[in-house]
């Protein structure tokens, strides 16, 4: 397999991964870290495209993507911790009081 | 265009000196508010001189933003040490849906969408309370897994097109991974408008955040991604249409029996009519040529609804419709007729609107479901009156007259707009594009 | 005068204002301030109608995103006389409210509305376009649901309201369709039969069956027909003009108004016709077994509108407007009659509390009697007779059997009124002391429906030169029956006959009145749907859980099936 096929191919593995991490974790934190490998594959992606079709503004754009997947993990992470501050094991299902 | 940046600089501009000056040099954070609206006007300003559809997005968002923030003194009701952040993320906000409204490529799109999703979040969660954490923690996540898809689908256009540009139709029918880029940056803008599938985290956070800020978050929201859909439909072309006018039937659908059912509970009702209303949104999106233009119509229209209902109910943590008072009940009471489509609001000429451009290019069907839609809706949204009725005879009333800025703006553009649609659909109309 | 017809709509805007206000300060006069808009309005109707001529008002690109995005207002000779009849039901109902509701401590309420229904009314009249139509369409359908509801604190008036509103609806999603589809430049109502107006996808067909669902729901027939009776659920006089006399007439307006489009549909038009028999007889049959004094009358209404709509049905537009002009007199005057009984009677409503009652109220005894001769169509005295006659001959005349189910059908119109105005003012006299007089309210109510009961007697006579003064907006129209003729003599006797035989039959002492449904709740088959549709809600409802992860199921499953679907679809 040549090397971009290979990135493509991990790329689209992370992604996958993190999509069954996100479906099935209920504890937030790991629930946001798997939003984040997904992020990341996606990230993977958009800098296998800037090399394959060499355009530069692309790779621009994975730095940027770095930054609003940091900004995402700041406030994810200061949100589960607001909310599930008093539990020890956190599970998201329980927090369900908004339905309907 | 570069009229649209230097509106984007200014709000960003303005957020910092906002948060800044609080606690600096005004000692009442309700300060904050009146510090940030200068840059709103400047910003509406400056973008009255960008090329015509963008000039409306920009005046619109900023309209939405200027009210919203007339209404964050009454927030400090509900939580009063972060009345400067409110402010401040109101103006980011504005910032960030005019970066994703007036997006010329994907790039710019998704920042512009994730200022604006980061924003709402966090205003979401300054509302008071566990109900509101619980809200915006599932809203983040949802939009942090649509924010994934949305970046897959830019690598794959990447890696079809090569250019972060909006793909063209023939760039689509070309290339199969350019055509699944584009469903994919589709579906992650469609998250901001609230469309069927998507729509679980934007239901909840509507219902549960702070009225002063909620009608704000669903207001700018789907602006920006009216605008930003718009054009990419209209550079995409009918593979990304028809699907829109699929999931906008069905969120109109799911929207209208949804609030049928919340007799009880008026802000979830309220949450379940922006979700029809995004449906509105998303079949005129897909409705041929004329249809974007109908939808930046109609996502105007709606803000000025939504933020007129809101500003009403602003500073009730419940909403408790005997206590409104006359002036804030006979607004709620126009933002409802508004929003439900009667004549001769806005709302319903904004639903008229859509059914034209629906018949011509979406089919019987959508169009049957989308007539449905509207007219059903008066069943629920009538309901409140009776007790607006008494809130106008002054029952139980508590006064609040720094409402009255807010509330008197958003009347007076719902109002106007509904003696004289013709001027926001001609600002809707690109010329040219 | 024309020229200023065309605003009419306008007219009772300023009483609105001043009755919103609280124009006059005490309470004894609420509502005064509305007054003149009426009277004014039937003051100018009628000048402008005898002087004839068409005036139209129009403002261009008011709405840049519809074919026909122009503010339309046409005032012509069927628009006058339709804001006459307006008017005068409007100002004889203002003044007789003056007596009904002056206890009443939502009095002023009740004003602002009733100006806002008017207003609603006079520019569904003079829409010329449908965009302005849909205006007053909503309009009157808002006015409706607010006066319905109108007291809150009787259990089922809301109930009542939204069955109103969602029959409302329906007609108005038929009409809002109807908007939509048609091709561009063809807005003005009067050309909507033209060629290339009437060669939009589905054809004249299309759009004339919309407009027959829009008008079948304003006018109560078919299945549309359930919010009529429960909308007896508001003050009498809101039952005498809007539900007998204005709006539920609006559905055959508008039919007349387009009759050239209904002529290029034959389906559509027998449609229409077969229809409102059907309603006519099914409804007058239903009347005989009411136990509610107001829903009685009300299914009577159901029934005449039956009628007018077979007239429209079978070609002979003129016909139902004309038993239309007559039947907002007489109708209007059986409710009002029927009001000053109940109001004497503390609002007791059901047929068994009334027994006997209306004897001690005179000027309702002769109201209700004269009402009654003119919806049997007593011949030469009674306005009921001219129109009546002349749809069925009409009928006779193009569709045979539906003309012969018409004249039948008189017997049981006869049948039905016999039954109340035997059972309310002929039967044995009950407990004097259930009646309470109150002088200084009934004064008002009396004199208002004087006008109406010679209404009810002369409008008749005026058959011949309305159907000249129409002669331009409804072109050639066939010539009305002489009087007397052989069919109105016939459905006379029937109707004569069925009324003696029902006066007689609950004189008798044995004779207790149906002790049936005298509420306002639905009929069964409406809650049932009404029940489905919000099961289905809550159903929906619960789906929205709460947990995260459902939601989050919810969503990659649906990207992943969209992306599938449309990329293998290409």
């Amino acid at each position: 397999m040549s090397s971009e096929g290979l990135v493509l191919a991990t790329a689209v593995g992370l992604f996958a991964i993190g999509s069954v991490g996100a479906l099935l974790h209920r504890h937030p934190v790991a629930m946001l870290m798997s939003i984040e490998v997904m992020l990341n594959a996606a990230n993977l992606l958009i800098v296998l495209g800037a090399r394959v079709r060499g355009l530069a503004d692309a790779e621009s754009a994975a730095l940027i993507v770095l930054v609003l997947a940091a900004a995402e993990a700041v406030i994810g992470l200061g949100l589960a911790l607001a909310l599930f501050r008093r539990k020890l094991v956190p599970d998201i299902d329980e927090a369900a009081e908004v339905r309907g | 265009m570069i009229a649209v940046y230097q509106a984007i600089g200014v709000l960003v501009l303005g957020a910092v000196v906002v948060l800044l000056l609080v606690g600096r040099v005004s000692t009442r954070p309700r300060e904050a508010a009146w510090i940030g609206l200068p840059f709103v006007v400047v910003a509406a300003a400056l973008g009255l001189q960008a090329p015509q559809p963008l000039s409306l997005a920009v005046v619109a968002l900023c309209a939405v933003g200027g009210v919203g923030l007339l209404l964050v003194p009454v927030l400090e009701a509900a939580v009063p040490e972060h009345v400067a952040e409110a402010a401040a993320l109101l103006l980011l906000g504005t910032a960030g849906a005019i970066g994703l409204g007036g997006a010329t490529d994907l790039l710019q799109a998704v920042v512009g969408l994730e200022t604006l999703a980061l924003s709402a979040v966090t205003l979401v969660a300054l509302g008071a309370g566990e109900r509101a954490l619980e809200a915006a923690f599932k809203y983040l996540v949802l939009g942090a897994i649509s924010l994934a898809g949305l970046l897959f689908g830019l690598g794959l256009v990447i890696l079809g097109t090569g250019a972060l540009t909006f793909p063209t139709a023939a760039q689509v029918a070309s290339n199969p991974l350019t055509l699944a880029g584009v469903v994919l940056v589709g579906m992650g803008i469609a998250f901001e408008l609230a469309l069927f599938p998507f729509h679980w985290g934007a239901l909840d956070a509507y219902t549960a955040a702070a009225p002063s800020l909620a009608g704000f978050v669903m207001s700018a929201s789907k602006l920006a991604a009216a605008f930003a859909l718009g054009r990419l439909v209209l550079s995409a072309g009918v593979e990304l249409g028809q699907i829109l006018v699929w999931v906008g039937s069905l969120t109109i659908v799911w929207g209208t029996f949804g609030a049928l059912a919340q007799a009880a509970d008026l802000r979830r009702m309220l949450a379940y009519s922006a979700i029809t209303h995004a449906g509105f949104i998303g079949l005129a999106l897909g409705s041929g040529p004329n249809g974007p233009t109908t939808a930046a119509f109609y996502a105007a229209v709606y803000g000025s609804m939504a933020m007129l209902v809101f500003a009403a109910l602003a500073g009730q943590r419940e909403p408790r419709l005997r206590a409104l008072g006359p002036m804030r009940a006979v607004a709620l009471a126009l933002g409802l007729f508004s929003l439900s489509g009667i004549p001769p609001t806005p709302g319903f000429w904004a639903k008229l609107a859509v059914l034209v451009v629906a018949w011509q290019a979406a089919g019987p069907l959508a169009t049957l479901i989308a007539v449905a839609g509207g007219v059903f809706s008066v069943l629920y949204y009538l309901r409140p009156l009776p007790d607006l009725f008494a809130a106008v005879r002054g029952d139980e009333v508590t006064g609040r007259p720094v409402l009255v800025p807010g509330v008197l703006v958003a009347a007076l553009a719902v109002v106007g707009l509904g003696l004289f649609p013709g001027i926001a659909w001609t600002l809707a109309r690109a010329s040219g594009s | 005068m024309m020229g200023l017809l065309a605003w009419a709509w306008v007219f009772t805007l300023p009483g609105l204002v001043l009755t919103a206000l609280g124009v006059p300060r005490d309470r004894r006069y609420a509502g005064y301030a509305s007054l003149a808009g009426p009277v004014v309005l039937l003051v100018v109707a009628v000048v402008a109608l005898l002087g004839g001529g068409s005036s139209s008002v129009a403002f261009e690109n008011w709405l840049p995103f519809l074919p026909d995005g122009a503010y339309r207002a046409l005032a012509d000779e069927l628009s006058a006389l339709m804001l006459a009849i307006l008017g005068f039901v409007a100002a004889v109902v203002y003044v007789y409210s003056l007596g009904y509701m002056a206890d009443d401590p939502g009095k002023r309420r009740f004003f602002v509305y009733l100006d806002l229904f008017v207003a609603s009314m006079a520019l569904l009249v003079l829409a010329g376009n449908l965009a302005v139509l849909l205006i007053g369409w909503t309009g009157v359908g808002i006015s409706s649901f607010l006066l319905i509801s109108f007291w809150r604190d009787r259990p089922g008036t809301l109930s009542a309201g939204l069955q109103a509103l969602a029959a409302n609806a329906v007609g108005d999603g038929a009409l809002l369709l109807a908007a939509s589809i048609v091709p561009t430049g063809c807005g003005p109502l009067v050309t909507l039969s033209t060629q290339q107006c009437a060669a939009g996808p589905g054809g004249a067909e299309l759009l004339a069956l919309l407009l027959f669902i829009a008008a079948a729901a304003k006018s109560a027939q078919g299945p549309l027909y359930f919010w009529l009776p429960n909308a007896m659920a508001g003050p009498t006089p809101i039952s005498a003009l809007i539900h007998a006399a204005t709006m539920v007439a609006a559905g055959v307006y508008v039919l007349v108004r387009t009759h050239a489009l209904l002529e290029l549909a034959p389906q559509v038009s027998l449609a229409i016709a077969i229809i409102g028999t059907a309603t006519a007889i099914a409804a007058s049959l239903a009347s005989v077994f009411q136990a509610n004094f107001k829903k009685g009358i009300a299914y009577s209404t159901i029934a005449q509108l039956g009628y007018m709509f077979a007239g429209v049905g079978v070609g002979a537009p003129f016909t139902g407007l004309f038993h239309l002009f007559t039947h907002a007199s007489f109708k209007a005057l059986l409710f009002l009659a029927a009001g000053i009984v109940i109001h004497g009677a503390g609002g007791r409503e059901s047929l068994a509390e009334l027994r006997g009652l209306g004897r001690f109220f005179a000027f309702s005894l002769w109201g209700f009697l004269i009402g009654s001769l003119a919806l049997i169509g007593t011949p030469l005295v009674t306005a009921g007779s001219f129109s009546k006659d002349a749809i069925i001959d009409a009928a006779l005349a193009n569709q045979p059997v539906i003309g012969w189910i018409l004249l039948l059908g008189v017997t049981m119109t006869g049948l039905y009124i016999g039954r109340l105005f035997g059972i309310v003012y002929l039967a044995p006299a009950a407990d004097q002391h259930a009646v309470h007089h109150d002088p200084s309210a009934e004064r008002p109510m009396n004199w208002s429906i004087v006008p109406l009961m010679l209404g009810s007697i002369v409008l008749g006579y005026l058959g011949n030169w309305l159907r000249t003064v129409l002669s331009g907006p409804l072109g050639p129209m066939e010539p009305l029956p002489p009087v007397p003729n052989l069919t109105g003599g016939l459905a006379f006797t029937l109707g004569a006959l069925g009324f003696v035989v029902a006066v007689w039959y609950v004189r008798r002492p044995e004779y207790a009145a149906a002790p049936g449904e005298t509420s306002y709740r639905a009929d069964a088959w409406v809650r049932a749907i009404a029940d489905a549709g919000y099961a289905a809600s809550a159903s929906l409802s619960r789906i929205q859980s709460g947990v995260l992860t459902r939601y989050v199921f919810g969503s990659v499953v649906a990207v992943a099936a969209i992306l599938l679907i449309r990329v293998s679809l290409r």
